[in-house]
């Protein structure tokens, strides 16, 4: 079931907004997100675990600054990696 | 192709269990940033193993987090799977080292950097923790 709703945005999202052919599916797929973290939130903080905000906010930096390792040479390492493993599936396959 | 994720080893497995190194801070994290939590089926079970009855409910509690996945280990992988082990030293290991590998961007949990950038790029993004405090 779906209820529609009047919403407010600022311009810059309204201006992202207007460029998405669905933009009810593309605001539901964002809430619905945010919706998992909360719940993760909530289900660690229900088993007594210790969900400070400033260390999770230290631990979201040092998973961008991770992102950040990934050069276009390790991407291209990657690659190589990722097409041998497929090498050999496809190969294994054809022996099947 | 699969989106960028988080990989955790059964060592991660175990910290997140214990409340160790941070790594709870890092799932959370993770849930925010909108990137999924592998666990990999042989490092859960590899936790279990290693674990106490204090650590079940925890691994219990990662593994049904709505942004954490348990793959299994399909035919496809098997040989892979071997064939790693015996670079890394173990099947567990050798799963974490498959699924990591799976998609790029994907960042690894683990206390054997040295054994598994053997098989992934020596920069692969690792974050560090101890060996998990079980006497193995």
């Amino acid at each position: 079931m779906t209820k529609k709703i009047a919403i407010s945005v600022p311009d810059d999202v309204a201006e992202r907004l207007a460029r998405e052919p669905n933009v009810s599916a593309y605001i539901t797929e964002a809430v619905r997100r945010n919706m998992v973290a909360e719940r993760v939130h909530e289900m660690q903080r229900q088993a007594g675990m210790d969900i400070r905000e400033e260390k999770i906010a230290e631990a979201r930096e040092r998973l961008v600054k991770a992102r950040e390792a990934w050069t276009p040479e390790l991407h291209a390492k990657w690659l190589a990696l990722f097409g041998e493993m497929n090498r050999v599936r496809a190969a294994g396959e054809s022996r099947a | 192709m699969p989106e960028p994720a988080l990989v955790l080893d059964a060592d991660a497995a175990l910290a997140y269990a214990r409340g160790q190194h941070d790594v709870g801070f890092v799932i959370s994290a993770a849930a925010d940033e909108k990137l999924e939590v592998i666990v990999p089926a042989l490092c859960l079970a590899e936790a279990h193993r290693r674990g106490t009855s204090e650590d079940v409910p925890y691994l219990e509690l990662l593994a049904s987090l709505p942004h954490v996945t348990v793959p299994g280990i399909g035919m496809d992988d098997c040989l892979f799977l071997g064939g790693f082990a015996k670079t890394v030293g173990s099947l567990h290991l050798s799963h974490a080292v498959i699924e990591a590998a799976r998609s790029p961007e994907t960042q690894l949990i683990t206390s054997a950097r040295e054994l598994v950038t053997r098989i992934l790029p020596r920069e692969w993004p690792v974050f560090d923790i101890p060996p998990a405090d079980d006497g193995e």
